[in-house]
């Protein structure tokens, strides 16, 4: 799920128990936070992306299905390079 | 000033070098247009980019060129410039990315180099109407090939197969780079700076065994490495075929196995040439008894391989160099070395081959300091009025007519044509290439030996 | 850190300075004499990476990889009197600076961070060259004094604009 506006960038989601030593993962294009969290009743995987503003929580199901994604999968993601187009 | 490339063409066919050719604006032009346009260029090795997204940015002068593996593992080159405005994709010197995002405007390209997102396409472009993205991949150079996990580019289309192109330096080119099946562990490069024209380099590694025991006289008086006295230097033979030539040193009597281990070779990759050099290879150094030592492809990429010790004890050890002489100027070059050993070695011998690498070629190399020097003072010389009168004598081994003035080796077991003792048959024949790509600017047709 | 103030910061710096003057006067073995048996002295390869990834080094890659042995060889060769490079020899000029000192790991050793800008002129037509870097050392006590045990030094060019290492940093 993607983290609601308003708990976005803080850190007092109001629904998460706890969250765990974060993991960068860098290149010379995009700079990605992960670390996993807990919520009241389960656990799920934070993405964020500092630099951008976004971040997303997904369960064990959606990680799965990204396990067996091809390349042309992201290419379609990234067709929107910066995240959705606002205007 | 135009280049007078009749002239030149003449002069060298002779057996004199113009000292302009070692600092001129007019002719560096030309070489770029006409050698570094078509020639095949070395870029970079698989081994420096073994995972999917793994690539490094290499130029051919002022070219730049990512050389990454995409996500089907394959090699891909492109020409390192957004098709949008022209931005610069990639300025780390080395990454892994499954995308390029443009740091401009933000025009995003698979790694294969198609351009998959544009942001706001439908507002800035119309969508389809204003932009196609699937119309559109990254430039690419007009080939690219790879031999023994080297990756070659040529920007001419119409440049011809790589494999022709090397012709019979693979005899040589085997031996540096493909002392087994598992292929080679590359480490590097080191990258500086050296105010010297980027020839001088190349034709130094190509067939200069002559200046050996002198530049590197230092290299022998500490026991470094005693095969560059004189009276051994010359017994080494110069070879050169096709596109390409080196030197070797003469090995004392022995078997394969003894001559192979006199230059510190460990069983386990003596067995492995045993196994992966053909019959004719290994008699170069089993039957003829010559070690390859340095060696040059047209235009830019030499090898060196010597054995130094490499401790107290006296353990002789093996190094494999592979370098480029990037021409940044006519009067400066950007030397690129790597280190490079067989995978299938054992690691104690790949420490020891890299020290010894380290001590005598390299930025800090003891053979290679000297070398510098010199080659940085003839591009200052070259820069002189007179240097434009000044024919340069390079007839070692022939007479005032042309003619040889000893036989080639009789029964080489390599393509090519090679001498023992000291000449200058090599340097004669990369500068003849060399005024021929002037005149041509192609890959002239070089008929076999 | 320790502060500026400390004997250690003092000792330490000495002999830094003490140690560029030895090489700018060429003095190479007593240079050597400052060094430990054991002595690492290794000038890692830099490449161009993102501002978030670490140091942009190469791990397996180096322009200085030395031992006593390959130290005392490169100044061997310099007192054959036939290395051309340095004959004449380059006039240099090691700039110390910004000295910190830190505890070491054992009760023997300082650790010390310096910057260091060498500059080398050679004849009288060339521009002279610059190199900057960051050294981090490990000086220990002996009974003959500080002595260098370790140096890591941190080139801040990937591409060096010098024409070779006939130099020591």
């Amino acid at each position: 799920m993607a983290v609601p506006e308003d708990t976005q960038g803080g850190s007092g989601d109001p629904d998460l128990i706890r969250r765990g030593e974060p993991l960068e993962i860098t290149n010379e294009f995009a700079q990605v936070r992960v670390c996993k969290i807990w919520t009241r009743n389960g656990e799920r995987l934070e993405i964020e992306a500092p630099k951008l503003g976004y971040r997303i929580w997904l369960d064990p199901l959606e990680l799965e299905s990204i396990s067996w994604q091809t390349p042309e999968t992201f290419s379609r993601l990234l067709q929107t390079p910066f995240g959705p187009d606002r205007s | 000033m135009a280049v007078d490339v009749a002239q030149l063409t003449a002069d060298i066919a002779a057996g004199d070098i113009p000292a302009l050719i070692y600092n001129d604006r007019d002719v560096f032009e030309l070489e770029r247009e006409r050698i570094f346009g078509s020639a095949w260029l070395f870029l970079a090795h698989e081994a420096e980019i073994p995972s999917a997204g793994d690539y490094v940015v290499r130029r051919i002068v002022d070219d730049s060129f990512i050389v990454i593996r995409d996500e089907q593992g394959r090699v891909r080159v492109h020409f390192n410039m957004c098709l949008h405005r022209g931005m610069q994709l990639c300025r780390a010197e080395r990454g892994n990315a499954s995308h390029f995002r443009c740091p401009y405007h933000g025009w995003s390209y698979s790694n294969a180099g198609e351009l998959v997102g544009v942001p706001f396409h439908a507002d800035a472009y119309g969508g389809e109407h204003g932009l196609s993205p699937k119309e559109k991949t990254l430039v690419t150079p007009g080939r690219v090939a790879i031999y023994n996990g080297l990756i070659f580019a040529s920007l001419d289309p119409a440049a011809p197969e790589l494999e022709d192109y090397l012709g019979g330096f693979r005899y040589y080119l085997d031996f540096y780079t493909r002392q087994s099946d598992a292929g080679l562990d590359v480490r590097g490069p080191q990258r500086w700076r050296v105010k010297a024209n980027w020839k001088i380099g190349a034709e130094n590694f190509c067939g200069d065994s002559y200046h050996t025991p002198h530049t590197h006289v230092s290299v022998v008086e500490i026991e470094l490495f005693v095969d560059t006295k004189a009276r051994k230097r010359k017994q080494g033979a110069l070879y050169f075929t096709d596109n390409g030539g080196g030197t070797t040193y003469k090995l004392p009597p022995g078997t394969y196995e003894e001559r192979a281990g006199y230059v510190g070779y460990p069983p386990e990759l003596i067995e492995s040439q045993r196994r992966t050099w053909s019959a004719e290879q290994q008699a170069l150094i089993a039957d003829a008894g010559f070690m390859p030592s340095a060696a040059t492809l047209f235009p830019n990429l030499s090898l060196v391989h010597n054995w130094p010790a490499v401790n107290e004890e006296g353990l002789i050890v093996p190094f494999i160099s592979i370098r480029l002489w990037q021409p940044v100027g006519p009067g400066e070059t950007e030397v690129y070395s790597w280190f490079a050993v067989d995978r299938s070695a054992p690691d104690w011998f790949k420490q020891a081959s890299y020290k010894a690498y380290l001590m005598c070629f390299g930025s800090s190399g003891m053979f290679e300091q000297d070398d510098v020097e010199n080659w940085t003072s003839i591009t200052q010389m070259a820069r002189g009025r007179l240097a434009q009168r000044l024919n340069l004598y390079n007839r070692m081994g022939i007479d005032r007519e042309g003619k040889l003035l000893h036989d080639p080796v009789e029964g080489w077991p390599g393509p090519g044509r090679a001498f023992v003792g000291f000449g200058e048959y090599n340097q004669r024949e990369l500068l003849n290439l060399w005024s021929r790509y002037l005149a041509n600017g192609s890959a002239a047709p070089v008929a076999g030996r | 850190m320790l502060s500026f103030t400390s004997a250690t910061h003092h000792e330490a710096h000495e002999f830094l300075v003490r140690e560029a003057e030895l090489l700018d006067e060429r003095r190479y073995r007593d240079w050597l004499d400052l060094l430990a048996p054991d002595i690492v002295y290794r000038m890692p390869v830099r490449v161009t990476a993102p501002e978030t990834l670490e140091h942009g080094l190469l791990e397996d890659m180096a322009h200085f990889d030395e031992d006593l042995y390959s130290l005392r060889k490169r100044i061997e060769r310099f007192e054959t009197g036939h290395a051309w490079t340095e004959d004449p020899p380059s006039r240099t000029r090691h700039f110390v600076t910004n000295v910190r000192t830190f505890e070491g790991s054992a009760a023997d050793e300082v650790v010390v961070r310096s910057y260091v800008l060498l500059f080398r002129s050679r004849g009288d037509i060339r521009d002279a060259d610059l190199v900057s870097a960051e050294r981090t050392d490990v000086l220990r006590r002996t009974d003959a004094g500080l002595r260098l045990a370790r140096r890591e030094i941190l080139a801040d060019e990937s591409v060096l604009r010098t024409q070779n290492l006939a130099v020591f940093l």
